[in-house]
């Protein structure tokens, strides 16, 4: 789906057709719902957070620029969304929100869908150093690496220059790498 | 920005009747239509819409604002103020009927400032902005009718002059500068035409004077003085003893923004 | 209207180059390679069944009215194919003409555009103290009011909200909107003006001279 097609989308909800919204959320639920569960660990909360985003990125679609695009927008509104929501926990800052016992260690939950990562224990360490990057340094490794977004979507997803995604994906790798070396053993202090 | 919407919106009205025509729809294309009529910039009529479609404003709102900007027009009032105090109703969540009250008395001050004027000086030329200046005195402590009574004793005939003039009153009542000294100032400025732009600071100087214990009657013999001779502003400021420093005065000024991260 | 492929457009793509033409010694770059792939296959959670039935049964049908619709439409990019009118039957002959000589730029002016006239601005450097605040902006009258793109920064001990703006000479007029919603004025500033909705704006006069900036 180009941008043009999502714009025929979007003008279509716009004209009434609620359904036509649920093309965008089939293609982009996946993403956010893995920025929630990085965010907020849980997969209640995580299911909650993206409904929500959506609800809120329907309710604010007429506002929606027809030039830009759609993903990094929509991301913008879950991000804020998550960040409100983790400020708001009375979470011990320090340790970070997966490290808190309610969501899980990767393999202690019931029900959740990641027994092949508990297989995985490359992919759990990885997991555990993106962890412990600042959450904006993380996101820039996810949305380039992972998802392979363009730097200017990811610029806009995270409401930063394009230079200075750059540079966060940059040193994120750098500070991941640390990690993955033992880094240090005090958890990092979360910045926004 | 969509530099042809109002047109866009224009041609749809007159083109179009089976466009899906809901009644509020053909409102607004209808106010769009009548303010384009009457001379308002497209340019406007499409920062208002904008604004509006920003601000998820109902129709009616949308042509209350469209007609606000008609009549402006039409009274051959600057645009750009009244443009300026939507945009700041909305973004401080002011509520569409206060903004439309607060636009109303504006045109009422405008309407006022150019009576007065024109009692004082008969038919003459005004620059929008110095007519802007003179009314916002409105809003920064002066009354009607200390202005009206400002204007028509001040002697001189240079406008833009005596819009400075009013400024300079009505800044330095809120820095509760000695008024009588004010007028002082003031009319030998405005006497002997001295009054010129770099005295757009004076209250600027004054209230940083005034913060260093510089007694109100000093500051005022040397901007008489300055004034008397049609000196530079800069000799007033050196006779008070200023030196470019950067003294901290509200935001700081002059100081190279650090790099960010 | 097509436009030069710009390189931040490029989606990443997983190839043995380096990335961001960044100088690595080859033990690095082998390290950072692998981290990206890793990254790159690390399993997706799946989102929950029904998410998206569940989210459409709690939407209720648009209703924009009719102008929004038509203005959304104007804003689109252009390309040089022109696109089939679906509003404004009647009206196509004019709306190509018009649709075709539009520049389509920003919404509105992206905070931190590179303005040619950027050199002649003067820098200033605005403070606020509300430590209980969770988020202020800076609006006035060389922003339109609006409050994108000027969010202020908390720094230092004691919390201070900064923001460091480049402007032209001249009087400005501002103020502080707190969460959003809370209009405070500038303490540090001996002037003010109504703004006629119940608070008072701040007042600045900024001028080249330096000496007039005391």
């Amino acid at each position: 789906m180009d941008g043009n097609d999502e714009q025929n989308c979007i003008d279509r909800v716009l004209g009434g057709e609620v359904n036509a919204f649920g093309t965008l959320v089939e293609r982009y639920q996946k993403p956010i719902f893995n920025l929630m569960y990085r965010m907020v660990g849980s997969s209640d909360r995580a299911a909650d957070l993206t409904q929500e985003t959506f609800i809120r990125a329907y309710q604010k679609l007429e506002r929606f620029h027809p030039g830009k695009r759609f993903f990094p927008w929509l991301y913008a509104i879950g991000l804020n969304l998550a960040r409100d929501f983790v400020r708001k926990k009375t979470w011990d800052l320090e340790r970070g929100p997966t490290q808190n016992p309610e969501s899980l260690s990767g393999c202690d939950s019931p029900g959740d869908q990641l027994d092949r990562m508990c297989d995985s224990l490359e992919f759990l360490r990885l997991e555990r150093a993106l962890d412990e990057l600042p959450i904006i340094y993380r996101e820039a490794l996810i949305l380039r690496y992972h998802d392979e977004r363009s730097m200017r979507d990811i610029a806009a997803a995270l409401n930063l220059s394009v230079s200075a995604a750059k540079m966060r994906v940059h040193r994120g790798l750098d500070m991941l790498r640390e990690q993955y070396k033992g880094g240090t053993h005090e958890p990092q202090k979360r910045s926004f | 920005m969509a530099l042809f919407f109002a047109a866009l919106l224009i041609a749809a009205s007159i083109s179009s009747p089976s466009v899906e025509a809901k009644p509020a729809d053909q409102s607004v294309n209808a106010s769009v239509r009548a303010a384009s009529g009457a001379g308002v910039p497209e340019i406007e009529l499409n920062r208002l819409l904008i604004l509006a479609v920003d601000h998820r404003l109902e129709d009616d709102d949308v042509v209350r604002l469209v007609n606000v900007l008609r009549t402006v027009q039409t009274e051959n009032l600057p645009i750009a103020p009244f443009m300026g105090k939507i945009e700041e109703g909305l973004a401080k969540q002011v509520p569409l009927n206060t903004i439309a009250a607060v636009l109303g008395q504006k045109l009422d001050d405008y309407r006022f400032v150019i009576k007065v004027l024109t009692r004082k000086t008969g038919e003459q030329e005004i620059t929008p902005h110095d007519l802007s200046r003179m009314v916002g005195s409105l809003d920064s402590g002066i009354t009607r009718d200390e202005l009206a009574q400002f204007i028509l004793e001040a002697s001189g005939q240079d406008l833009s002059m005596l819009a400075r003039a009013t400024e300079i009153l009505a800044l330095l009542k809120q820095v509760r500068f000695k008024e009588s000294l004010t007028r002082e100032i003031i009319f030998i400025g405005l006497r002997n035409n001295s009054l010129t732009q770099s005295w757009d600071y004076l209250a600027r100087v004054v209230a940083t004077a005034k913060r260093r214990q510089i007694p109100d009657d000093e500051i005022a013999r040397a901007a008489r003085q300055a004034l008397e001779a049609s000196r530079p502003f800069g000799d007033f400021m050196a006779a008070l003893g200023f030196t470019p420093r950067d003294l901290r005065h509200g935001p700081a000024v002059g100081r190279s923004p650090e790099r960010n991260q | 209207m097509s436009r030069k492929k710009d390189p931040s457009d490029q989606p990443f793509r997983d190839s043995s180059a380096k990335l961001d033409n960044t100088a690595y010694n080859n033990d690095e770059d082998e390290e950072l390679l692998a981290l990206k792939r890793l990254i790159y296959r690390m399993p997706d959670r799946e989102a929950p069944a029904g998410m998206t039935e569940s989210i459409l049964s709690s939407l209720e049908p648009k209703t924009v009215p009719g102008w929004v619709r038509i203005y959304r439409w104007a804003l689109r990019p252009r390309t040089v194919t022109f696109q089939p009118l679906k509003i404004i039957p009647s009206a196509m002959v004019l709306v190509m003409v018009l649709a075709l000589a539009l520049q389509l730029g920003p919404w509105r002016e992206e905070p931190g555009s590179m303005d040619p006239r950027q050199a002649s601005l003067i820098p200033v450097t605005f403070t606020l103290s509300y430590p209980e605040a969770e988020s202020v902006s800076l609006i006035g009258s060389f922003n339109q009011w609006n409050p994108a793109g000027h969010k202020m920064q908390q720094r230092g001990e004691r919390n201070t909200w900064v923001l460091e703006l480049r402007l032209p000479e001249g009087r400005h007029e501002y103020a502080f909107l707190v969460d959003g919603k809370m209009v405070v004025p500038d303490r540090s500033s001996p002037f003010y003006q109504s703004d006629g909705f119940g608070n008072r704006n701040s007042v600045l006069f900024i001028t080249r001279d330096e000496a007039k900036n005391i």
